[in-house]
């Protein structure tokens, strides 16, 4: 699940700014791969053959949580997601005219016997 | 304690949160305030729902996604698995930062929910020939 630097394709739908931004968030080392998907639902770009996953499942999870929004009144899109499990983190993002998914790594948990040690 | 109390106390815990639903299986308890009628909890549980079943396959080996938070223009949703269900908890809007703080406060709430929701009797399942509202037939 290595995260391959190759921010190419994502230049039609990014601006600069935000390619700049992705290429430095993928340096963050806990930074485990990422997907940049259309506003059409269709993977731009992805980290790898995992990250490639992630496209389908989160253009789904973001036409959820549009819709989620909706019931309560919001006029929008979701701008911004999270999700988190136990060892990992995802981060949705509404970018100007594509979505990006960023997942990170967690820290690795302290086991449960040594929390309170110290 | 009752699940309704419960949600009342997650309710009144922080003047940001606006309201709360929690749900297992068919029944749907909610907290929401009158602004908020027509909300149809059904709908909103059952996108949650979806929405953490969908990252089930993502990451087999590990712990599945189990909490999410999202930003919008005039609300926060945070939504989290618990022991047999599911709570939904409706804010002002903030950012993610700022909730995590709030979320402490929330996590005190877990296990009386758990066993507030627990202690109920389920719901009587719908008579056989019935049909559902799965969640294939949401996608289809």
């Amino acid at each position: 699940m290595a995260t391959q630097s190759k921010v190419t394709n994502v230049g039609r739908v990014l601006t600069s700014e935000e390619t700049i931004e992705l290429a430095r968030i993928q340096k963050d080392p806990s930074v485990i791969g990422y997907a940049v998907i259309g506003l059409d639902g269709i993977e731009v770009e992805s980290s790898g053959t995992w990250a490639s996953m992630i496209a389908p499942v989160f253009s789904n999870v973001f036409d959820l949580a549009d819709r989620m929004g909706e019931e309560f009144g919001e006029q929008d899109a979701c701008p911004m997601l999270f999700m988190e499990s136990p060892d990992f983190e995802v981060a949705g993002l509404m970018l100007t005219s594509a979505r990006a998914v960023i997942i990170k790594r967690k820290p690795k948990r302290v086991p449960e016997g040594l929390r309170s040690v110290g | 304690m009752s699940v309704e109390t419960v949600l009342d106390k997650i309710s009144a815990h922080n003047t940001d949160v606006l309201g709360c639903i929690a749900k297992r299986g068919d029944d749907v308890w909610r907290n929401l305030p009158d602004l908020y009628e027509l909300v149809d909890t059904d709908e909103v549980t059952e996108r949650a729902e979806n929405m953490f079943a969908l990252t089930e396959g993502l990451e087999t080996d590990h712990d599945p996604f189990d909490q999410m938070f999202l930003e919008y223009e005039n609300h926060s949703i945070f939504a989290r698995r618990i022991d047999d269900g599911l709570l939904i908890l409706l804010s002002k809007p903030m950012e993610r930062s700022q909730f995590k703080k709030m979320r402490l406060g929330v996590n005190l709430f877990l296990k009386p929910l758990s066993r507030a929701i627990a202690a109920t009797e389920p719901a009587e399942e719908e008579p056989s020939g019935a049909i559902r509202k799965t969640t294939l037939r949401r996608w289809f």
